[in-house]
């Protein structure tokens, strides 16, 4: 075997295109090139190279992601086979540069069906569809707010923010991208306004857990001093082990290791 | 008998979503690891993981009925993390080499431990590795791309995959024989 013929082969068999029998016959062949045989043997070793599985957070994570994303999908439809004044609404929102205009005008459509439910709430089919008509609003403020999120204006992305953190009960979908927008957004302020909206979810796993990675990872000192009193008000040892460590971390900004070790001494 | 990727995101872009699911199962644990072997963190891998399935979810009208879903996914998974680096450059300021900086952050001391020594340097020499060869040695001999594939994913013919990863092997048979001289000296 020639070597153009020996690195042919050795290209198959790491493409997996070469059986076990000719393997063996390249394994042979090699040692006459032993530059070859030693990338076959470092090709094999990188097997040994293991990385951890995720954790079962991410399934939990996806499935939400899947439920809000079918929700969606199932007001489109529903719009969709009827179209009429919820359509118009939607075009609006589609067709309005300003978002603070599609806001006003959902809004105001808000403000009159309630004055009509107000005013004449006799039947229990009213109800119901006042009910879904306040649903389908909510829904489609929610979408906004995450189209208003992937903006790259900041004060975009900001409005947005302040926007969710308004919504009473928001959904998994934006409660994720109000943790994306905590964790990587590029800036500060709206990094901090992202935590403001998180507020009274501090003590859901998925919040927390993301807390204490903002708090290590995060480059900024004045995010970091924000989450470390979120986490001073988690009652769960995970956030306290997390302070614990900040406040014995000497590479840990000063501040912000000060903050922590006060935080657990008032805790104490 | 399992659907395979292409009939499955086509269902999904057809509007069947809870078809979403089974590719779920088989991509999270891949994606994952991808993100993870490039040196980001598990939490930042995770966040990673789920951004490349809420891009495939919101991009899916736009899948073409006969692309290979796993190279389309890498894609986007390369996206991903290409826009994840830009934001953590752009936030840290850091003038290395881009792509290289964010790898090799500190590991914990007992996975440390528990590497024999050849492990430790053959890790070591692949976080060494420039950016794109590393991605696509790991994209060969992790995540079980044929060079066909990664040459459709890449935009290349297929021999120009297989220089390259050769090129690669080549370069990191170089790193690991100086890390592994380095101790034995």
């Amino acid at each position: 075997m020639t070597r153009e013929q020996a690195e042919s082969q050795l290209e198959a068999w790491m493409n997996g295109e070469l059986g076990e029998a000719d393997a063996d016959v390249l394994r042979q062949h090699l040692e006459q090139h032993p530059d070859l045989k030693a990338e076959m043997q470092i090709w094999q070793d990188m097997g040994s190279l293991e990385v951890e599985e995720p954790s079962p957070a991410l399934e939990r994570r996806l499935g939400d992601m899947l439920e809000a994303f079918q929700a969606e999908a199932g007001i489109r439809r529903r719009r969709s086979s009827n179209p009429g004044w919820l359509a118009w609404i939607e075009n609006l929102w589609q067709a309005q540069p300003i978002p603070a205009l599609g806001m006003a005008a959902i809004c105001l459509v808000l403000g009159l069906a309630g004055g009509w439910m107000l005013g004449d709430a006799r039947s229990g089919r009213d109800e119901d569809s006042m009910s879904a008509l306040r649903q389908e609003l909510s829904d489609t403020r929610e979408i906004a707010i995450l189209a208003m999120l992937e903006r790259p204006g900041a004060s975009d992305r900001l409005r947005a923010v302040s926007d969710a953190a308004s919504l009473r009960r928001p959904n998994s979908l934006v409660r994720n991208a109000l943790l994306r927008t905590l964790r990587f957004d590029t800036s500060v302020n709206v990094r901090l306004a992202a935590l403001d909206a998180l507020q009274g979810q501090f003590g859901e796993p998925e919040v927390r857990i993301a807390l204490q990675t903002a708090v290590r990872e995060d480059t900024s000192p004045l995010v970091q001093l924000e989450v470390v009193r979120a986490l001073a008000g988690i009652d769960h040892p995970e956030a306290q082990q997390t302070l614990e460590e900040l406040a014995a971390n000497p590479s840990v900004d000063a501040a912000v290791r000060d903050a922590a070790a006060r935080s657990l001494q008032l805790e104490l | 008998m399992a659907e395979t990727d292409e009939v499955l995101m086509r269902q999904v872009a057809e509007g069947d979503l809870e078809q979403m699911s089974p590719l779920f199962a088989r991509y999270q644990t891949p994606l994952y690891q991808f993100f993870r072997r490039q040196g980001l963190q598990p939490a930042e891998s995770e966040d990673l993981a789920q951004e490349v399935f809420f891009r495939v979810l919101r991009a899916r009208h736009t899948y073409h009925r006969e692309a290979p879903f796993r190279a389309w996914i890498y894609q986007i998974a390369r996206n991903v993390r290409t826009d994840h680096l830009r934001r953590a450059v752009r936030e840290t300021q850091v003038d290395d080499e881009f792509g290289d900086t964010f790898v090799a952050k500190e590991r914990r001391m007992d996975e440390v431990l528990q590497e024999s020594e050849t492990t430790a340097a053959l890790r070591k020499a692949l976080e060494q590795l420039p950016e794109r060869k590393r991605e696509l040695l790991l994209l060969s001999r992790y995540q079980g791309m044929k060079y066909r594939e990664i040459a459709t994913m890449m935009g290349c013919d297929v021999n120009t995959i297989k220089v390259r990863i050769h090129r690669s092997m080549q370069d990191l048979r170089q790193n690991f024989l100086a890390l592994t001289e380095r101790s034995a000296g």
